[in-house]
């Protein structure tokens, strides 16, 4: 496992991911700026809107979770997707004839995937202590593992649907169809709880509403009571984290596939 | 490794009755060669003839129907990983990522390769030298010019130390300069290592800097050899004229020189005979037809092809049909 080229390669790939991000700096700006943003206005905004006393909880803090998820979601699945660019440029053949293994690909992807992930989110953890919400450093490294589970299964769907996906064209409407009932339906921006049977259902197929879920739960679990923690989260912490660990390592062995057959 | 029971050299690559079929069309149908280490060797043919397939194949990146591929001691089918890290790859279109730098591509490909970092440093130093590109080593692809992309993307094709470096259609799309260039870096880096070098071309005058020329034509070898030797087919000077009546000039050169190899194409009679200088005044006087153009040449690759094959390597319009 540890031999030092297949590091090299490994490497090679997350390297790639990471500089293409960090490169475009309009996009590192306007991704780690656009969700402090919504949440500033969302949630303070709604947080007039529907006071704390009539809710029993802050608005902010069950809306702060939920965007970071969110992000995570946008920015994984995007990650996992770029291979549709990458083909249409021809960079993909660089790759793909390279003596790499296309176990060490996947890999290298989804490390990349991920760590664009952290990039992103890392920021946003600044803003807990402004709204009331305490972090240990405990609790830092538990969001941290958790935004990098989420991350890593849902690169490996993006890269799952990328397969499925020849034409760049398609690439804005798959992101558009997938993306915004995935995130709506995981009780990112209102809580799933009480919803319908039929969203309840689907969000239980869902994957990141366990992310959500997940993240929620460590979050609030010292600031706010079991009872309304209770409301504002549809799974429990074990059941959230197994779920995305299954899905994480499904999703490795899938991209795996997916690039063993990619030509 | 595959045993070589004499103990001599293996060459670079063996090609055993390669076959490949797209539904009913054989895109390369049967074909054997062998390229020594160190040998520049073409493959000359038209679009379509199937020289992209062959090398697709050769560098693992297509199975064939048939066939047996040998590279650098490696059987292709069999130890793919192998035979990749031994293989430099130069594509027909670029695939270089063209929003990174010339040096941060280069650098992922040593990486890709296994190249360690000390090798790295020095290896870049070296080869971007030599296509000149070291100045511009920060610059993202995005701003260079086409000529100097193709060098970048042969520099990062050389920098693992290739054995075998594959060259598809390398200069096409590059104006004269530029491809002189390339072809002065390739020899360069040939006398650097014992590289062999595999191309594909529709260009005759690229063909003609080969050390063998293997002549393609839909998916079959026509004619492999040292293009002089293929050149020494033509018997001796190429002539082309065009007359009034062409089937009547045919007759008559026919009849008064039956010696002679004349044949018919498309709107030309080709001609080829020894001492073609001296050739021409008794042609003139024994064709009656009028005759509209005449042109005299040393042969060349183009006239070994059109005779193969009744075609010319790049068909130009006006020569499809009668």
């Amino acid at each position: 496992m540890f031999n030092p080229i297949r590091m090299r390669a490994i490497y090679a790939i997350w390297r790639r991911e990471v500089l293409l991000y960090l490169l475009d700096r309009v996009r590192v700006f306007t991704s780690i700026s656009t969700p402090i943003l919504v949440f500033l206005i969302f949630g303070t905004g709604l947080k007039f809107i529907i006071p704390a006393n009539l809710l029993g909880y802050d608005f902010a803090h069950f809306f702060y979770p939920g965007i970071i998820a969110a992000m995570v979601a946008i920015m994984a699945f995007d990650s996992g997707m770029s291979i549709v660019w990458d083909r249409e440029f021809g960079f993909l053949r660089e790759i793909l004839v390279s003596p790499i293994s296309r176990t060490d690909l996947a890999l290298g992807k989804l490390l990349g995937a991920t760590t664009r992930c952290l990039i992103q989110a890392l920021p946003m953890l600044l803003i807990a202590p402004f709204i009331g919400l305490t972090l240990s450093l405990a609790k830092v490294l538990v969001i941290i593992l958790t935004i990098i589970v989420l991350g890593w299964g849902l690169a490996g769907l993006g890269v799952l649907i990328s397969s499925r996906m020849r034409r760049v064209e398609s690439f804005n409407i798959v992101i558009q169809i997938l993306i915004a009932p995935m995130i709506f339906l995981s009780g990112a921006f209102f809580p799933t709880h009480d919803a319908n049977n039929w969203i309840k259902t689907i969000s239980n197929f869902d994957p990141l509403t366990y992310g959500v879920d997940g993240l929620r739960y460590i979050f609030l679990n010292s600031s706010v009571n079991a009872k309304v923690l209770d409301i504002l989260t549809t799974h429990n912490f074990l059941t959230s984290a197994s779920f995305l660990l299954i899905f994480a390592i499904l999703m490795t062995f899938v991209s795996i596939l997916v690039f063993r057959k990619m030509k | 490794m595959v045993n070589n029971p004499n103990g001599q050299k293996p060459p670079a690559i063996k090609v055993e009755n390669l076959k490949k079929y797209f539904n009913d069309i054989k895109a390369v149908d049967d074909v054997s060669f062998e390229i020594k280490k160190g040998e520049i060797f073409g493959f000359l043919g038209p679009n379509g003839a199937g020289k992209t397939t062959t090398i697709n194949m050769l560098c693992t990146l297509l199975k064939p129907d048939g066939g047996r591929i040998i590279i650098d001691g490696f059987d292709a089918m069999l130890e793919e990983s192998k035979v990749r890290s031994a293989l430099g790859l130069v594509f027909q279109e670029s695939i270089l990522d063209t929003h990174l730098s010339v040096e941060e591509n280069i650098y992922l490909h040593a990486l890709l390769y296994g190249l360690d970092i000390k090798q790295y440093r020095k290896r870049l130093r070296e080869i971007l030298k030599l296509v000149e590109l070291w100045e511009r080593r920060k610059s993202l692809i995005d701003n260079l010019s086409g000529g100097m992309r193709r060098r970048a993307e042969i520099a990062r094709s050389l920098i693992h130390l290739p054995k075998i470096l594959f060259l598809d259609e390398p200069t096409v799309g590059l104006d004269p300069q530029t491809r002189k260039k390339i072809w002065d870096y390739l020899f360069d880096a040939r006398k650097e290592t014992e590289l062999t070098i595999f191309l594909t071309t529709q260009y005759i005058n690229e063909a003609e800097d080969c050390d063998r020329v293997a002549i393609i034509d839909n998916g079959k070898i026509v004619a492999l050899d040292k293009p002089e030797k293929l050149k020494e087919m033509m018997g001796g000077d190429v002539i082309y004229f065009r007359s009034e009546d062409n089937d009547l000039a045919i007759e008559e050169i026919k009849k008064q020189f039956p010696l002679i190899s004349v044949y018919k194409f498309g709107k030309y009679i080709n001609l080829e005979t020894e001492k073609g200088d001296e050739f021409l005044p008794q042609l003139v006087k024994t064709v009656t037809p009028r005759i509209l153009s005449m042109e005299l040449h040393r042969p060349t690759l183009e006239d070994v092809f059109l005779k193969l094959t009744g075609r010319k390597i790049r068909e130009e319009k006006e020569n499809n049909g009668d």
